[in-house]
């Protein structure tokens, strides 16, 4: 039975079994245990600690003891007042702990990592030191030098920095690779030296006890640490080399006169390329210090690697790499030249010979990968990236979209030479989408095998598009799969922070606990959510059956209640993925990031409360509601709170569409390799909110003429008509902006317009939403019609005068199909291969001066792009021919 | 220049430039979790200071009193970050960690078509102690080497002497 509960996701019936079973048999242990596991799984702290004594009490083990305890401190961890955590929990837990050791029962070492996660939380740093240094400290030994690490950390935290700086020396000496090791020990030193430390008189025989207290000292121990290295045989460590830099940067940021005596950095630069310049990372270490450089060793700097590159043309013809190591040399000087800002003062004309040069290096590179397995990589895969980001840089400068077309068929040629490379795959689904074409992106989507996490830090690059491009059947798929790894996710996970407690690994348990919490706030699981339903409404309703309401009652949605934790939105994307070179003032910042996520959620919110709104609507018109065909009898109390709570919503939209065509960051565009905008600006042009907010405000009054009786309701029939010519007007507005050629030709240049397809989409949309909308007031009117004519045909012979909202709606559907008429032909004319475009003869790239590479790709391209906006417009016309007949069977 | 350190939940949020590697698997979160939950010392990160994941180990202990031994699941290093002896720095934490449970050996398993990473091991002072057919399910199925290393508990280093004959899967405890 516990089992069924749990597959029905219904874990907290788990817990009412085993109390009631425990009711029968109140000694049992198992029973115990599995009720203390049920509250496990529901994070019921409290219920935990309970159990978790109860056991112990019956079945005295110091594992279910360390439970209690353990359900302790997780209450104190996620109590949302941290003084009762700090007052109650926490030394209440550590009283039990320290029972324990009175007992002489601590002797596991998960006994004793517990009693330090304890004194951790309450930021108990000594005790957790002498622990560390006692006896129980002894225990401790499975983790790699934990006690060591954990020791040196804990003096940081009190902030004693001589025994800092001691403790550190000492693991830099030890593991002279290890980044963090230093850069504690750096900040020891600075503490001691800024706050004049000195050593007490006594002490001064004792030297080798001191820590480093003066400058001199610390470039001492750098010194002393790097040439160590150096003359070590066998490989270097590059920790010592690149700490030595990392010293002269703070040096100079502290503005100590000692860094100009200090070897000059660029000499430092130079040595370090010389040894690993040949390392693919080279770039990723000297990123920190090539910007530190004045403009003067920068030159230097540059001057000296290219003379050792020797690769200088010879009679004029290029000089390639006759290795492997010389080429990775190359392109390290490349990714830091590009860095370093060296290609920000390009002139177009000098960025697309560059972008050639690096292209045909490319090429040439290419003999280095002649035995390839399929999962390797070319060597030379970053000249090509390299070289489409400079002609990127074109294009953005110029806004000459023949720099696009091009780097597109660089990247497939790149990707045909080296298919295993993922960034080719990332670079192309952007552009590829950039242009409207979402399908290639399906494919290369699918050869990253995206799976498990990754739909959640990957799959927005993807998520965004499908659907705004018009490729819904793809849309639909990818939304599922997602779906799919955070409906597993969630009932999988919790079994492993029962394992954790099993098996006494206690600091896993809150950080399985908050990495739970993370993905079920993921922001894109809750975009997913809601455009999947958005999506299913606008295609699946009213088709096969298909009823708007029954829908919305199958999805579950209480359009009162706002499902989202929006401060709890856990932005999990992985924005690092799309590489880039380019230096800090072009590169995605950190303000960045925080900005595309508040888009993201802006448009979220549009969205959310689109859905809310339009189910509220459904609701209206639900079997229970309009049942009776008599107006006014039926008002029944859901009707009303359902109408209210249209209206409410109307409001909130309203008001949150005013706010964003208010706010700057709308507008917001981010670096080419950051994070695509959301939709909204284009969204708010296309004055969408404006259609939607009518059309809802018509059926919230046309709901109010069903609830109140149609009698005396001239001024809302006039406002209902004033509605709908507004919703019609702003339709026909935004269908103005898609009444356009897919290729136009501006001063003898052909131009493909890759705006229209996003705002057909979005168009579309629109109507199917407007579509869905006139079916609930359909619903609502024709029983107000049918009482009208119940009551003329009553008055034989005297005159009743027939309201005219029903005149005025009929109109209004006349005039809506009419536009979708024109909208579908819109649609159509974007079918590229229908209108017989050849688009490879269309010239969009200037041949002449762009040759990175042959027609052949280029045609690839082209075909790609022709064969996915055949489908967008083949999806969209459908959709829009069922929203026609849909509309046509509304006779009222 | 890296820093190692264990794993943690939150490395699966950044894992992606490792693991878009072909011949690296992204798993389900059930099987990180387990790892975690069992063997935490076991799973370690090696974090380049920009904070990139450069690489991660993933092991656990396991066997019977007499074969009681570390076992290495997986090591992959991202692409920019190879030839730099990451992996034998990941692979000397688990032997140590492996030194501190007591066990008598490390093991791992390797397609035999890998010969780079089978070089690698020979160099870390792996030995090869027997071939398991088609332990690696595909088109075709693929054999691998069960490479061992003898810890200092193994003071006759029996633990590596080489079985003549294959294995089936089914066989390997």
């Amino acid at each position: 039975m516990a089992i069924v509960f749990r597959e029905m996701q219904k874990p907290e019936l788990v817990s009412k079994m085993y109390e009631t079973a425990l009711k029968k048999q109140p000694t049992n242990e198992d029973f115990y245990t599995q009720l203390f596991m049920s509250y496990v799984r529901i994070s019921d702290y409290k219920k935990q600690q309970q159990a978790a004594m109860a056991l112990y009490r019956h079945y005295p083990k110091n594992a279910y003891y360390l439970w209690a305890v353990m359900s302790i401190v997780m209450q104190a961890i996620f109590s949302p007042d941290p003084e009762l955590s700090k007052k109650m929990y926490l030394p209440l837990a550590l009283k039990m702990m320290e029972k324990l050791i009175k007992d002489d029962k601590m002797d596991t070492e998960s006994e004793v990592q517990l009693y330090l996660i304890i004194l951790d939380q309450m930021d108990n740093y000594e005790d957790s030191l002498k622990i560390l240094k006692g006896k129980l400290g002894d225990k401790i030994l499975t983790e790699y030098k934990f006690r060591k690490y954990r020791i040196a950390c804990l003096h940081a935290k009190l902030e004693d920095w001589v025994e800092t700086n001691k403790a550190y020396k000492e693991l830099v000496k030890d593991e002279p690779d290890q980044w963090t090791f230093y850069i504690a020990y750096f900040k020891s030193a600075f503490e001691l030296i800024n706050s004049g430390w000195t050593p007490p008189d006594n002490e001064e025989s004792n030297t080798e006890e001191l820590p480093d207290y003066t400058t001199e000292m610390v470039i001492q121990f750098i010194d002393d640490i790097y040439k160590q290295e150096k003359e070590k045989e066998g490989k270097a460590h590059r920790g010592p080399f690149l700490a030595r830099m990392e010293l002269y940067k703070m040096l100079k940021q502290e503005k100590r006169p000692e860094a100009d005596a200090y070897a000059p950095l660029h000499e430092m630069l130079t040595q370090y390329f010389a040894i690993y310049g040949d390392k693919h990372c080279c770039f990723g270490d000297l990123t920190a210090y090539v910007n530190v450089l004045e403009d003067e060793g920068a030159e230097e700097f540059f001057s000296n690697v290219w003379k050792s590159l020797d690769l200088d043309p010879e009679e004029g013809n290029l000089t390639y790499a006759k290795d492997t190591k010389q080429l990775q040399r190359h392109l390290a000087y490349l990714q830091l030249s590009r860095f370093r800002g060296r290609h920000l003062t390009l002139s177009i004309e000098e960025k697309i010979q560059l972008s050639e040069e690096i292209m045909t290096r490319y090429k040439e590179s290419l003999k280095f990968g002649e035995n390839l397995l399929p999962t390797d990589l070319q060597q030379g895969d970053v000249y090509c990236l390299l070289s489409v980001h400079l002609l990127l840089d074109c294009w953005q400068t110029s806004g000459d979209d023949k720099f696009l077309w091009q780097t597109l068929s660089m990247l497939e040629y790149g990707i045909s030479k080296s298919p295993a490379n993922h960034h080719f795959k990332l670079q192309l689904i952007k552009l590829y989408c950039i242009l409207g074409a979402y399908g290639p992106c399906t494919s290369l989507y699918d050869k990253m095998e995206i799976k498990h996490i990754q739909q959640d830090t990957i799959g927005y690059i993807v998520t965004r598009f499908a659907q705004s491009l018009g490729h819904f059947t793809s849309a639909s798929s990818v939304y599922v799969a997602s779906l799919k790894f955070f409906g597993v996710n969630n009932k999988d996970t919790t079994e492993y922070i029962i394992t954790a407690y099993r098996y006494g690994t206690f600091a896993k348990i809150p950080e399985f606990v908050k990495f739970r919490k993370k993905l079920s706030n993921s922001l894109n699981y809750t975009c997913v959510t809601v455009e999947k339903m958005l999506l299913e409404l606008m295609v699946d309703v009213n088709t096969n059956n298909l009823k708007f309401e029954d829908l919305i009652r199958y999805m579950e949605i209480e359009p009162e209640k706002d499902e989202i934790k929006w401060s709890d939105l856990s932005d999990n994307r992985d924005l690092a993925l799309m590489i880039s070179w380019d230096p800090d003032s072009k590169h995605l910042s950190e303000q960045d990031i925080k900005d595309s996520c508040e888009l993201e959620k802006d448009w979220l919110k549009i969205r959310s409360l689109t859905l809310r709104s339009l189910a509220a609507t459904a609701l209206l018109v639900s079997i229970d509601n309009a049942a009776t065909d008599t107006p006014a009898s039926n008002g029944g109390t859901d009707t009303q709170d359902n109408g209210e709570t249209l209206k409410n919503l109307i409001k909130e939209l309203e008001s949150h569409i005013e706010q964003l065509e208010k706010k700057p960051l709308t507008q917001k565009k981010f670096p080419l390799h950051g994070p695509a905008e959301p939709r909204t600006s284009r969204y708010l042009e296309g004055k969408h909110g404006q259609i939607l907010l009518d059309m809802l405000k018509a059926t919230s009054d046309i709901n109010n003429l069903q609830v109140n009786g149609i009698d005396n309701s001239e001024d809302i029939q006039t406002r209902i008509e004033k509605q709908l010519e507004q919703v019609l007007d702003t339709v026909k507005g935004a269908l103005s902006m898609c009444q356009c050629s897919i290729v136009t030709e501006e001063e003898g240049q052909n131009k493909f317009n890759y705006n229209l397809l996003p705002n057909l989409s979005l168009l579309s949309e629109s109507i199917c939403f407007i579509s869905l909308l006139c079916g609930v007031c359909y619903k609502l009117l024709r029983p107000l019609k049918t009482g009208m004519s119940k009551r003329t045909r009553k008055k034989k012979g005297g005159v009743v005068q027939t309201p005219t909202i029903f005149e005025q709606f009929k109109t209004f559907l006349t005039s809506l199909v009419q536009c979708i008429g024109e909208l579908h032909g819109a649609v159509s004319n974007i079918d590229l291969l229908s209108i017989s475009l050849n688009l490879s003869k269309l010239s969009l790239v200037d041949k002449e001066k762009l040759s990175q590479v042959d027609g052949e790709c280029e045609s690839r391209v082209w075909q790609k792009i022709e064969q996915s906006y055949k489908q967008s417009s083949k999806e969209l016309s459908d959709l829009l021919k069922h929203k026609v007949d849909f509309l046509s069977t509304l006779k009222l | 220049m890296t820093t190692l350190r264990p794993f943690t939940c939150d490395d699966m949020f950044r894992f992606n430039n490792v693991n878009l590697d072909p011949l690296t698997e992204t798993y389900g979160l059930p099987f990180y979790m387990q790892y975690l939950a069992l063997w935490p010392e076991y799973f370690q990160v090696a974090e380049a200071p920009n904070g990139a994941i450069m690489g991660y180990i993933m092991g656990k202990a396991e066997g019977n009193p007499d074969t009681w031994h570390g076992h290495v699941t997986a090591l992959t290093v991202g692409p920019e970050f190879r030839r730099l002896g990451l992996a034998a720095r990941l692979m000397h934490i688990l032997e140590e960690v492996s030194e501190s449970k007591k066990g008598y050996f490390v093991d791992l398993f390797v397609r035999v078509s890998n010969k780079v990473a089978i070089d690698m091991y020979h160099r870390l002072g792996y030995s090869v102690y027997r071939r398991v057919l088609e332990y690696y399910s595909g088109d075709p199925d693929e054999d691998a080497f069960d490479m061992r290393k003898a810890l200092s508990r193994d003071v006759h280093k029996k633990s590596i002497e080489p079985v003549k004959d294959p294995v089936r899967p089914e066989d390997v405890e």
